[in-house]
């Protein structure tokens, strides 16, 4: 199996204050496979999105190395980093984050301008929506769709670019357990057709068995669970 | 709930102190607005006193009273006294105010004198002068008192045969052919019976200084009046025991005890003296006239000033209020939810805004006390000067202005409350976010009536140029809209190239939609979908600047206009006469008396070059000069009378008034002894061409009705302006209204006036450097004794005109205006940018996860301020630029009402531009620095939790 993001004793700590120290993160190690739904799962508190900052580049670990595709992070600077989220990542967050003052259409082609997308945007940002089923509200603005709409328009923004991988925090958290299903499959339909790699939190115990790998965060440490299980 | 109240302060601190400083700006401005009415209005009515002063040389306060008295009750001096003393303490008991001076006299008409006394008549008065050796110098012989020590025979014999000794006045001597030692018999009737007597001249005496609140009645009106002591005056009073005496009582009230809150009623109480006393007269009853009236237009041009302000700053709480609100949206939604009815909320509100409004009020006073100390130290647009401004006094009225701002702050705070508390926070959020709204405005094409509506009035008041300046003239009332009117065009002309940079932002946006880059594409994004939100703080930028750029050109225009036209009337730095002797000498008949002037020496002027005189020149000038053409004759023209060469480096006039230099025309003079130059409206009136002959005459100056020789001259120059020609006057007429009418100008050599009109008195025409000691000139005319009577500086004139009512209020409120607007339009500036950062800090992490770099989003900020804010101020710019040429030459006339030879021109600085462009630029980049910070120092992770919080 290929392994996109592949980490090695990964270490977060954050300071409380009166010199103490909080750690998140405690030697993790993990593979990301290529082309596949992975799921980190646990508790509120358990380190989850800190791991999934870090792995996207939006956070630097406090030591520990992470390599995608090869590359290690760790060396490159703020600019490439930069340039690795515009180019090659896509992120759908809990929070549904569209730019309020942009319509579902512009809020993809806001994506497609960010990466410089060299094909026919209009035809890319249709077909984008028409995956996530909203190619009829495409001039709607955020404030007049459902929150589950809006993580769907949030996805179609973070795959439009065509990303190698999808970094998800919670995609399903604010939405009721059909439409969160309704994201997955989703999830699931773009890997088969873009072949893009997703890493998603939750603590949606539902969702699980829909995870290529599901990997489970506890105090800080990693687990694999075994995807038959 | 105090607790409550107490909390939500200071949760939004920054916020409820941005607020409390539009509360306490707000306070001050408007409690400015009594003291800096009441301190103006002050310096208005002493203005007033001091021209009279200045008019009429005389004092500008005096209570006067005349009338008879006889018989056995006034038989002495001091009977008559009382009596008058009993007149000055009824109207004290009105009128109570310091005396500083009276003048108290008795008269009898002594009938006619056996002794020739002029020609015309041979009338004499007795005279009693309260006070007279305080007041009077006697410059030949003695005082009656001291009739012994007289060194004439002819007196001493008088005196040893009783004859009353008495003085009389210079004019008398002079005038009368009265020589001292000269005896006088009169008779006095008793009954049937005729006393005879005799009084002797004793002495001539003058006024020790002629500027004393004393001599209202001068010794020159005491004609033929023989002057004697107390003690010879009450033997008199015997002696005419039934014949009537002249009683005259002056008082001098100290007039700086007359200021705004009483000059109303002593009004009201000299017209109630006046109907009690038909012979009662107050010297200032014409000053407080003109000043009720004047007192009207001034409180309605300063109230004019001050609204404009006044709803800026209403704009600012509003949208601060606001902004508080719109932040609170969820806590009054849980209030809500929670069983608190709207009711209940709204009470919240206004107990909030009442306790910062109280405190705004109460720190607004003093803060609104050194405004006006500051604007009341303006010598022009927004420079402070450390002049005297004492006569700004705090008062009680500013309390209750005070008071009117708490209510008003108060109203404004609570306004958005009542339309907040109706939404629910769902619908509160989908109204925000909609991003499609427009400012009412603007939705409703306010702008448009209100541009409309100003340019219609504009074009009103245009036609009616001639009344407005005629009322201004006559210090009748303006109409306060022709102010406002300016105000209301900067709005509606604000509004709508708002409206047009909104038109402009979203042609740019579309044009390129598809070729800007992604910071490009959100910054036009932002600015084209969120136009409501930015409108306020647009709104101020356009207003702010566009009334600073306005006011300040408006200012400048008047001032500098006004300091040019004086600089032209008055025709160099500084202009003298000292008084010449003169010798009459006394033929019969009296008409023909030939006089002959000494002229002072002239070199001992040199001196003055040591106080920064640079050059100086002898000027005859004569406004009754008579111009004779064929048969036409034109009374009442002047003429001045120059050395060519001289005048030229003394006198100045600004260039392109005449068709060439003037020196040009100075040099035609130069060349021909016989030439003249004149007026253009002369030669139209006459139709007088270079090379006519004319012929012009002066009057005797001991018979203002003969004409004394007549001077043939050849017209060498045609001039439309000259220094110290001013072509048009206005004269008042009958029915209190004002009527220009042409001043003519002849110019002559000055060697030919004096040899054909003989030597006579002419004025010193002085040119000063810069840093002339005017001090010391005044000083070198102390130190030797020169009697200067006539004297214009033209410094003084502009210091004078600077501190002229309407002037310093313009200047005054203008900078304080200005100052006070941007302070508002700064701190709104400043808290609108940062709140909205601080909305936007989840779409900024968003922005930088998705990759976009600083760089990127600086220039996203960049863009949005060029296109937002930076086009709010190019477009305040433009309006007010347009505001000043569409209106400045209006409003001017208010202040320079007068027609002129000096048009009036508009003045456009490039440093006051400068100097508002470094403020607002300094706030812009303070602004974008407090942004820059923000967002470096923001941490995308925590921006993005933010938001899902």
């Amino acid at each position: 199996m290929d392994y996109i993001i592949k980490t090695e004793d990964l270490h977060k700590s954050f300071p409380l204050g009166n010199h103490e120290i909080l750690d998140v993160l405690k030697g993790v190690n993990i593979e990301i496979p290529t082309a596949k739904l992975t799921i980190l799962k646990g508790r509120s508190g358990s380190g989850k999105t800190t791991l999934l900052n870090i792995l996207s580049m939006l956070d630097d670990p406090t030591s520990g190395k992470v390599f995608i595709d090869g590359n290690d992070i760790g060396r490159m600077s703020l600019r490439q980093k930069e340039s690795m989220r515009r180019f090659n990542v896509g992120f759908v967050f809990q929070s549904v984050a569209l730019v309020p003052i942009m319509s579902a259409y512009e809020n993809v082609d806001f994506a497609l301008k960010l990466a410089d997308y060299k094909g026919d945007r209009d035809k890319r940002i249709k077909d984008v929506l028409s995956v996530v089923g909203l190619d009829k509200r495409m001039t709607h603005m955020p404030s007049q769709m459902s929150g589950g709409e809006q993580q769907r328009v949030a996805i179609a923004r973070a795959v439009a670019h065509k990303p190698k991988i999808i970094f998800a925090d919670e995609p399903t958290g604010a939405l009721d357990t059909l439409t969160g299903l309704g994201i997955i499959k989703l999830f699931k339909e773009l890997i088969e057709k873009e072949g893009i790699t997703i890493v998603m939190t939750t603590h949606d115990p539902n969702l699980m068995a829909f995870g290529d790998a599901v990997y489970e965060m506890e105090d800080g440490e990693l687990k694999y669970v075994p995807a038959e299980l | 709930m105090i607790r409550f109240i107490k909390y939500k302060i200071f949760n939004k601190k920054w916020l409820n102190f941005c607020l409390l400083t539009g509360v306490v700006l707000l306070s001050a401005f408007l409690s400015v607005y009594p003291m800096f009415k009441e301190g103006s209005l002050n310096r208005l009515l002493q203005n007033l006193f001091s021209d009279y002063i200045e008019s009429n040389t005389t004092y500008p306060a005096v209570l006067t009273t005349e009338g008879f008295i006889k018989g056995e009750a006034y038989t002495d001096v001091d009977s008559a006294l009382t009596f008058m003393d009993s007149l000055e303490k009824t109207w004290n008991s009105y009128i109570d105010v310091p005396v500083i001076e009276r003048q108290q006299i008795i008269e009898i008409n002594a009938g006619y004198a056996d002794e020739r006394i002029s020609l015309k008549t041979r009338q004499i008065n007795f005279g009693y002068v309260d006070n007279l050796k305080d007041h009077a110098d006697v410059v030949m012989g003695v005082w009656p008192e001291d009739a012994a020590s007289l060194d004439n025979e002819i007196a001493k014999e008088a005196l040893a045969e009783g004859a009353i000794p008495c003085v009389i006045s210079q004019k008398t001597y002079d005038t009368e052919m009265i020589t001292l030692g000269q005896t006088f018999k009169a008779y006095a009737s008793k009954g049937t019976e005729k006393e005879t007597f005799k009084a002797v001249i004793v002495g001539i005496i003058e006024e020790k200084d002629e500027e004393s609140p004393f001599w209202d009645r001068r010794l020159s009106k005491f004609d033929r009046t023989l002057m004697t002591t107390k003690e010879d005056f009450s033997e008199l009073m015997k002696k005419y025991q039934e014949t009537e005496k002249k009683y005259t009582e002056k008082v001098m009230i100290d007039y700086t005890y007359i200021d705004y809150n009483n000059a109303e009623d002593f009004y009201s109480y000299i017209r109630q003296f006046e109907n009690i006393d038909k012979k009662f007269n107050a010297n200032f009853k014409t000053t407080l006239a003109t000043y009720i009236e004047t007192k009207k237009s001034i409180s309605i041009i300063l109230l004019t000033f001050e609204i404009p302000i006044i709803a800026l700053l209403l704009l600012f709480i509003y949208m601060i209020s606001g902004r508080i609100l719109e932040m609170e949206t969820g806590e009054i939604a849980m209030l809500k939810s929670r069983g608190v009815s709207r009711f209940k909320v709204i009470k919240l509100y206004i107990l909030q805004s009442f306790f910062i409004a109280l405190v705004g009020a109460v720190i607004g006073i003093p803060i609104g006390y050194l405004f006006c100390k500051l604007g009341a130290g303006t010598d022009a647009f927004l420079v402070f000067t450390l002049k005297d401004t004492s006569i700004y006094r705090p008062t009680v009225m500013m309390f209750v202005f005070s008071g009117i701002s708490f209510l008003l702050s108060m109203l404004f705070m609570t306004i958005p409350v009542i339309s907040l508390s109706k939404f629910t926070i769902i619908e509160r959020k989908s109204k925000k976010n909609s991003g499609k709204s427009k400012a009412i405005w603007e939705r409703f094409f306010l702008d448009i009536p209100l541009l409309g509506l100003s340019i219609y009035l504009l074009f009103n008041y245009s036609r009616q140029k001639e009344a407005i300046s005629l009322t201004a003239i006559s210090g009748g009332q303006i109409d306060p809209i022709l102010f406002l009117d300016s105000s209301l065009f900067i709005l509606g002309c604000g509004l709508f190239a708002l409206r047009l940079t909104h038109i402009l932002v979203n042609l740019i946006y579309k044009l390129g939609r598809n070729k800007w880059k992604p910071a490009e594409y959100v910054a036009f994004l932002q600015i084209v979908r969120n136009t409501k939100s930015q409108g306020f703080i647009s709104v101020f930028l356009v207003m702010t600047i566009a009334m600073g750029i306005f006011n300040s050109n408006l200012a400048r225009s008047v001032n500098e206009n006004m300091e040019k036209r004086i600089s032209y009337n008055v025709g160099c730095d500084y202009i003298f006469m000292e008084k010449w002797n003169v010798t009459i000498r006394k033929t019969s008949p009296i008409s023909e008396a030939y006089w002959k002037y000494h002229e002072p020496d002239f070199v001992k002027y040199e001196e003055l070059k040591n106080y920064g005189v640079e050059s100086m020149t002898k000027v005859v000038s004569d406004n009754k000069t008579v111009i004779t053409y064929k048969k036409n004759r034109e009374l009442g023209c002047q003429l001045l009378g120059i050395n060519t060469k001289e005048f030229g480096e003394t006198a100045s006039l600004q260039n392109g008034l005449n068709d060439k230099h003037w020196y040009y025309y100075l040099n035609e003079l130069g060349q021909n002894p016989k030439g003249v130059l004149v007026s253009k409206n002369l030669a139209d009136k006459y139709d007088l061409k270079i090379g006519d002959k004319i012929s012009y005459s002066r009057f005797s100056p001991y018979d203002s009705s003969k004409e004394y020789a007549e001077a043939k001259a050849e017209i060498v120059g045609i001039i439309n302006a000259f220094p110290g020609y001013q072509s048009s006057a206005y004269e008042l007429q009958e029915d209190s209204t004002y009527k220009k009418r042409d001043n003519y100008l002849i110019v002559a050599n000055y060697n030919t006036v004096m040899n054909i009109f003989d030597l006579r008195p002419y004025q010193i025409w002085m040119k000063l450097s810069k840093n002339a000691d005017y001090e010391g000139i005044e000083n070198y005319f102390e130190e030797n004794e020169i009697r200067i009577i006539e004297k214009t500086i033209r410094e003084d004139l502009i210091k004078e005109q600077r501190n002229s009512t309407l002037i310093q209020i313009t200047n005054g409120m203008f900078s304080i205006g200005f100052i006070i607007s941007l302070v508002i339009c700064g701190v709104g500036f400043l808290i609108y940018w940062i709140l909205t950062i601080k909305d936007r800090e989840l779409i900024y992490g968003i922005y930088r996860s998705m990759g976009l770099t600083m760089g990127e989003i600086f220039r996203m900020l960049a863009v949005e301020q060029i296109f937002s804010s930076f086009l709010a101020c190019i477009a305040g710019f433009g309006v007010g630029m347009l505001t000043t040429f569409m209106f400045t030459k209006l409003i001017s006339i208010v202040y320079l009402p007068r027609e002129h030879d000096i048009p009036l021109s508009i003045i456009c600085r490039a440093s006051d531009g400068i100097k508002m462009a470094v403020i607002i630029g300094f706030v812009l980049v303070l602004c974008f620095v407090v942004i820059y910070r923000i967002i470096k120092n923001m941490n995308i992770t925590k921006a993005i939790k933010l938001g899902e919080d």
